[in-house]
């Protein structure tokens, strides 16, 4: 363990030592004893420790205050080891290990969605020795798609679209649960040992956060190449914690986001441990670095390393400022290369679509081969393409597996599956994928946002890893929006993008870095943003007290306000992070930002949904404007009343010749019958009669009278009544939905 | 217009006090943050109760001049103008604008100092002025840390907004006109813009020490976005892979959060409420301002039906209308917090209408409180209040528990009725009244 010198006025006191291996003891031993029985609860239902808190949410508790308690510790008497750094480092990720399967069980994670068909692997290799699912999916409880095993393939096996990864880093664990489910068994207590049963479903929550803890250290560990530890551990905390992955570590840890984003987070790290200092040259590292013996920059924030990362005398041997932290090896060897493309492999045999990530040594190379040969480099020349070659055949090894399991179930080493998603190259939905309210990168993980635009900071400054994570972030962002789910299904957020979290963690280290760079020069910034936060709190309850929402005079439920307050901004300024698309929307259609949420994705955006519907009654806000009562229920039907005249918006994604289908009943009255007429602002149709039962009435209406994005449409009905009885409402007609769809 | 004026008025006079001890953008931030963070804005349109304006500028007036007289001075002279300002500070904080020397020592006649409560005032959801305006809060605090640099400044601010505080506290039913917070507060706005100015330079000097501390204090925000949107989903108040309004979503999680943590500028009188009462620090909005009993009165109601939701527990059904009459249908055991100013021997009224099946017996009742059961009552068919005395040994001060416990309940479906709820008994309200 070396020592590191002490900073100034921090003396390290005995006393406060003894005090730091107390709460070390204490967070092991509280990490220690809620992990075991958290886990041997879920897979076991067994309370092996009954004087514990039975609370899930105590349980999570419990080593995160250990955790607190230690890092307060470790603040008052940091030694400067970096022996102690690990000691911490390795705590905290037992605490949040220990926190994490609590929240699980609190969260009720459980084998769901997509996850059944990647667990039929693990269950078929395993208990069958094949890799036919056809037996596999009706005893996972997909009786229900039939479609995947009739007809079958030519090979006569179930049909597959996902990947055989995630089987072989669940299989530890895995087979942990079949050792505790034949315990069980043996207990004479009805626990299937055959693959099936709740041991081996929870022990592939357990593993999915693992992996995702897994990932958030490699992810540490590559942006450790480039920034100060506090600010490396800080970004990749920010990205875990403000992102989709944090859902699917806790919530629905079965699928395959965890381990894709621990593989592509070893690959980054390695890729980045292993890329020679030498490219960058000592500009990039404002003229300071140390051009050989491996040191990456310095931070550019006075003393936010707090100390140096090396003793003061080898800093000074390599010539290097206190503001330097080791990092970077010599040169690439053959052995990286190989190494780099197992990983790059093994992350395509997690998840398709990181292969992408090979992108990032092969832009390296390329301008490397560039480079020489402008120089007549033979020798670089040489190296760089022998080790492509034994990148590409590395990855070619490492991808095996999955295509032998292609072979089995298709008869060729090289498959696409007919049950998988499409892909639309032409018409990717850029914008959407990432500003989208459905499940757009940025509009639901803002934190992905600030690490975008640090991405690009980063690029500035680090070229040689900069450009490269853009480009693969880049090509990413075309892949995904390209799939025909581009939303990603029903998901939490932007979940396909899990491979691009390490260098998200790159861009939110650098966005990190640059704020508080700034802030040392700008430290009024922070008190003027907390008071704009303040001010913006104050306007906008001012105006939900104006506006009714908050009752005046009374005690209040700051709650309920909160949740009037958040509307009122949101219909001001709209969504932030989905700016600039929602500001664009909005100019164009002269409308609210806040009406990009709803109608730009909901009406015929996508391929597979070539109509749009209305519940009215039900979920309409946002879409009825003026001469609509409140929501009224008959049987299991949502409706509202209409008064003579009706507005609501139809958002619809293009222009075309569609059916505009309303399903409404007229209020019963003498006299004439009811008509309605319908008026887009560009074409007028109707009068259409109206009975007093439930009817649709459907308008073919042409292109010519539509425009893209927003249309108001206003219902005219000829009549309207009064029920009487004290209610002194102007009815005309009940409507239960509005309904457009592309006319045949 | 006279009251912009005079708010604008009063924003240059609290930007000139500022600047004689901080700097142009420290004194500009603050008087902004104040101005833009408090109640002080709520006035910017006139609507909201007119002698705040007045108040404002001469409690700036007030302020600006004290300080400016004593530039260049020290000792005993500063002390005596600063104890002229804290005089005209309190004149300026009294309603004298209603014309009556009886109008200065109360608002509405009625002087309850036996009854006062600094906390209703300073962190209530009726009025509390620390509360609704979190500026203010921050305000208090930087008069704290100004005690380092400018004691005799630290010291009037704190001593006026003590005395302030003291004043309105004092009189019964002080809130009627305190909304969005006491307006006689609204005369102390200079001395919260110096400790706003003390607070941003304190601030200054730390984010400046420790960058990455506030820059990653900053970006947790975003952080605690997504752990509420989590907890959104997980609730399924929004559904998976569909567009979302985030209208809908901001409104969800700030419920969420408020459910979590409470109001934060209600703390900590919202943390020690919930700690004292075994509730959540939210639950303080509404159970600590609405105690029954508060300001004298002898007696207190919960309507049941009617804006009952923070003091129904289990086993009530949904609420329901008879004619004018709010109610809910009670399960064998419902329960219900009611929250109270003080213990005392109490007369607890229940009108309840007991669903009593053909051949049943009548329905009985038993009031248990906060674990001890009174004796049993039996209710008459139709709507008749039960009466259960309850001794003051029984209550506590803060939230108690009331269990509704009825000997049966039955179905209406069994008696061919379709409804198969299990019904015990309706209730209208719960009402106390001070044992004679």
């Amino acid at each position: 363990m070396s020592e590191v010198p002490q900073p100034a006025g921090r003396p390290a006191v005995p006393m406060l030592r003894a005090v730091f291996s107390a709460a070390l003891i204490a967070a092991s031993a509280t990490s220690l004893v809620v992990a075991i029985e958290m886990i041997t609860r879920r897979l076991m239902r067994w309370r092996p420790m009954p004087w514990l808190p039975e609370s899930p949410v105590a349980l999570a508790a419990l080593p995160l205050i250990a955790l607190a308690v230690l890092l307060g510790a470790h603040a008052l008497s940091r030694t400067g080891t970096r022996g102690r750094g690990r000691v911490v480092t390795a705590s905290a990720f037992a605490a949040l290990f220990a926190s994490g399967v609590a929240v699980q069980w609190q969260m009720n994670a459980r084998l769901q969605s997509d996850a059944f068909y990647y667990f039929a692997y693990l269950r078929s290799i395993a208990f069958d020795g094949d890799v036919d699912f056809t037996n596999d999916y009706p005893l996972l409880g997909l009786s229900d798609k039939a479609y995947l095993w009739q007809p079958p393939t030519a090979t006569g096996y179930a049909h597959s679209a996902w990947t055989i990864g995630p089987a072989i880093v669940w299989a530890p664990f895995f087979g942990g649960a079949h050792l505790a489910a034949g315990r069980q068994a043996s207990l004479g207590l009805p626990v299937a040992t055959d693959g099936t049963s709740y041991p081996y479903r929870q022990a592939v929550c357990i593993a999915g956060l693992f992996y995702a803890l897994l990932g958030t250290w490699f992810s540490m560990r590559a942006a450790r190449q480039f920034f100060p530890e506090a600010i490396a551990t800080t970004g990749a905390v920010l990205v875990v914690g403000g992102s989709f992955i944090l859902w699917y570590a806790l919530a629905e840890p079965t699928m395959t986001h965890a381990p894709t984003m621990a593989v592509v987070a070893a690959f980054v790290w390695y890729w980045t441990a292993t890329q020679g200092a030498r490219d960058e040259g000592s500009a990039a590292f404002d003229g300071r670095c140390i051009p050989s013996g491996g040191v990456a920059p310095p931070s550019n924030i006075p003393d936010i390393l707090g100390r140096p990362a090396l003793p003061a005398e080898r800093l000074g041997r390599l010539g290097a400022t206190r503001n330097f932290h080791p990092g970077l090896p010599g040169r690439r060897t053959l052995v990286h290369w190989i190494g780099l493309g197992a990983l790059a492999g093994f992350a395509g045999l997690v998840r398709w679509q990181s292969v992408l990530f090979a992108l990032l040594p092969a832009i390296e190379a390329l301008t490397a081969l560039w480079r020489a040969s402008r120089a007549r480099d033979v020798a670089t020349v040489r190296s760089t393409l022998i080790g492509g070659v034994a990148f590409t055949v590395a990855a070619i090894v490492a991808f095996t597996p999955q295509m032998l399991a292609w072979k089995a179930i298709y008869g060729h080493y090289l498959a696409v599956s007919p049950v998988g998603p499409q892909l639309f190259w032409a018409h990717p939905h850029l914008v959407d994928v990432l500003f989208a309210s459905q499940n757009g990168l940025f509009a639901t993980s803002p934190i992905l946002y600030v690490a975008a635009i640090g991405l690009v900071l980063f690029a500035r400054r680090r070229p040689a890893v900069g450009v490269p994570a853009l480009v693969v972030v880049a090509a990413m962002i075309y892949f995904n929006a390209s799939i025909q789910d581009w939303w990603g299904s029903a998901g939490y957020g932007g979940r396909r993008f899990d491979g691009t979290l390490p260098l998200f963690v790159l861009g939110a280290a650098a966005a990190l870095e640059a704020t508080s760079a700034l802030l040392v020069r700008r430290p009024r910034l922070v008190a003027a943003v907390v008071l704009m936060a303040v001010a913006v709190w104050n306007v906008t309850f001012a105006a939900a007290a104006r506006g009714g929402q908050v009752a005046v005079g009374r005690s209040i439920d700051f709650g309920q306000a909160g949740a009037s307050q958040a509307r009122l901004l949101h219909g001001w300024i709209g969504h932030p992070f989905s700016y600039p698309a929602n500001l664009w929307f909005a100019a164009t259609h002269g409308v609210s930002p806040a009406h990009y949420d709803l109608p730009l994705t909901s009406f015929m955006g996508e391929a597979i949904r070539p109509f749009g519907r209305i519940d009215v009654g039900g979920a309409d806000r946002g879409f009825l404007l003026a001469g609509w009562f409140t929501p009224e229920r008959e049987g299991g039907l949502s409706f509202r009343w209409a008064t003579q005249q009706a507005a609501l918006t139809l958002p619809l994604s293009f222009a075309s010749d569609l059916d505009l289908q309303i399903r409404l009943r007229a209020f019963p009255m003498p006299g004439d019958a009811q008509t309605v007429t319908v008026d887009t602002g560009a074409g007028r149709f109707g009068p259409l009669p109206v009975g007093i039962d439930w009817q649709t009435t459907v308008i073919a209406i042409p292109r010519a009278a539509w425009r893209d994005g927003p249309n108001q449409i206003v219902l005219t009905f000829s009549r309207v009544g009064r029920p009487g009885g004290g209610d002194t409402r102007d009815l005309s007609a009940a409507v239960d939905f509005v309904r457009v769809k592309i006319h045949d | 217009m006279i009251a912009i004026l005079s708010v604008l008025a009063a924003l240059v006079l609290c930007y000139l006090l500022a600047r004689e001890r901080f700097g142009r953008a420290t004194s500009a931030l603050a008087a902004l943050g104040v101005f833009a963070g408090s109640s002080v804005a709520w006035y910017l349109d006139g609507a909201a109760e007119q002698s705040g304006p007045v108040r404002l500028l001469l409690g700036s007036a007030a302020a600006y001049g004290w300080v400016r007289a004593s530039r260049g001075l020290s000792g005993s002279a500063v002390w005596w103008r600063a104890g002229a300002g804290v005089a005209v500070g309190i004149a300026a904080t009294l309603p004298w604008l209603a014309g009556t020397v009886a109008g200065i020592f109360s608002f509405d006649g009625t002087l309850g100092a036996g009854n006062f409560s600094l906390t209703d005032v300073l962190w209530s959801s009726r009025g509390g002025l620390l509360a609704s305006s979190p500026a203010i809060y921050f305000g208090v605090i930087g008069l704290v840390v100004l005690w380092r640099s400018d004691r005799v400044l630290s010291t009037v601010g704190l001593s006026l907004v003590g005395l302030t505080a003291f004043i309105v506290a004092a009189h019964a039913r002080w809130w009627l006109w305190a909304w969005p917070s006491a307006p006689a507060f609204l005369a102390l706005a200079p001395y919260f813009v110096c400790g706003l100015a003390a607070l941003v330079e304190a601030s200054a000097r730390v984010v400046a020490r420790r960058p990455l501390l506030a820059t990653g204090a900053l970006a947790s925000i975003l952080v605690l976005w997504n752990v509420t949107a989590v907890k959104v989903a997980q609730d399924g108040n929004v559904h998976l892979g569909e567009p979302v309004s985030f209208a809908d979503l901001g409104a969800a999680q700030a419920l969420a959060l408020h459910g979590w943590i409470g109001h934060p500028p209600s703390a900590p009188a919202s943390l020690l409420y919930a700690a004292a009462n075994g509730v959540r620090p939210g639950a303080y909005d509404l159970l600590g301002p609405d105690r029954l009993l508060a300001g004298g009165a002898a007696s207190g109601r919960l309507d049941i039906g009617t804006g009952d939701g923070p003091f129904v527990g289990a086993g009530w059904h949904v609420a329901e209308q008879d004619g004018g009459t709010s109610f809910r249908w009670a399960m064998r055991s419902a329960f219900v917090d009611v929250p109270l100013d003080h213990p005392a021997n109490l007369v607890v009224e229940v009108p309840a209408r007991p669903y009593q099946p053909p051949k049943a017996p009548p329905q009985q009742l038993t009031l248990v409180v906060n674990g001890v059961a009174q004796p049993a009552v039996t209710l008459a068919p139709g709507w008749h209040p039960a009466t259960v005395p309850v001794p003051a040994a029984a209550w506590r001060s803060g939230v108690n528990h009331l269990e509704l416990r009825f000997a049966y309940d039955a179905r209406p479906s069994d008696a061919g009725i379709p409804d198969g709820r299990s019904l015990a008994a309706s209730i209208d309200a719960i009402v106390v009244r001070v044992a004679p």
